[in-house]
């Protein structure tokens, strides 16, 4: 058997909760090391190389995490051997298989920004997303928070999760995840967003 | 291809991770993620706010 020589930063993850409807998504408390989330929130707030984004609808800070060398510390987040394993978390818990091809994004909110609801929806591409919540503590009045939808109406809300640092969501992108984020008021809003497909399509 | 979940609790997660719908000014934030706040946004609904990636 061989031997596991880099440490799994994604061992903490484990959902708490599975929801069929209006979209299939989970909720995990944690996805990361202590160790991971500390060096990486460190980095994000120093050494990222952000490229400010604008879109029609939203706009924000960041870059793939495939353009860039990262610390030895935070290698194995993109570690093969270590998306592998979190591959087979989403397709445990999500019920769908998936490809080998996984994409790492890392995504910045500075206040004032936010992200009008949308699907993730792209005809050819991912079908599957998991976003990582990173910061320094965000409260309520702060904003940023992830909010869920039952159809393409920003009255028609399912859900509204908070950003607390170390929780995870992840989707199956289809007609029905529409989701959202609100404006971020105070602090920064980092977040880790991983694009997977389904398994015969990438 | 779906394979058999094997990890599907209906436990509830972290009560901590939800805002009370009925809470904290719910009409602001509607209106913060509302597609007409745009007018010159397409379909939103629609659009991978990653597309750009997939284009350079």
């Amino acid at each position: 058997m061989a031997m596991l020589t880099t440490h799994d930063p994604y061992a903490p993850l484990n959902p708490a909760e599975c929801v069929e409807q209006p979209f299939r998504y989970f909720l995990a408390e944690r996805c990361l090391a202590p160790e991971s989330a500390a060096a990486l929130l460190e980095w994000l707030e120093i050494d990222a190389p952000w490229t400010l984004v604008e879109t029609d609808f939203y706009e924000q800070f960041e870059f793939d995490l495939r353009d860039v060398v990262l610390p030895p510390a935070l290698a194995p987040l993109v570690d093969p051997a270590m998306l592998d394993r979190l591959r087979h978390k989403m397709e445990a818990t999500l019920g769908d298989s998936l490809s080998e091809h996984v994409e790492v994004v890392a995504h910045r909110l500075d206040p004032g920004q936010r992200i009008g609801i949308h699907n993730d929806m792209r005809e050819g591409g991912e079908t599957h997303r998991l976003t990582v919540q990173l910061n320094r503590g965000l409260a309520d009045e702060d904003g940023g928070f992830f909010m869920l939808f039952n159809s393409d109406n920003a009255e028609d809300i399912h859900r509204i999760l908070r950003p607390v640092s170390g929780s995870a969501i992840g989707f199956a992108i289809g007609p029905d995840s529409h989701h959202a984020v609100s404006r971020l008021h105070n602090g920064v809003r980092y977040t880790l967003v991983y694009s997977f497909h389904a398994a015969g399509r990438a | 291809m779906r394979i058999d979940p094997v990890v599907k609790s209906m436990e509830s997660a972290a009560s901590e991770l939800d805002l009370p719908i009925q809470s904290v000014a719910l009409q602001r934030l509607i209106a913060e993620v509302r597609r007409s706040d745009d007018p010159h946004v397409f379909d939103a609904t629609a659009y991978n706010r990653t597309y750009h990636r997939h284009n350079r």
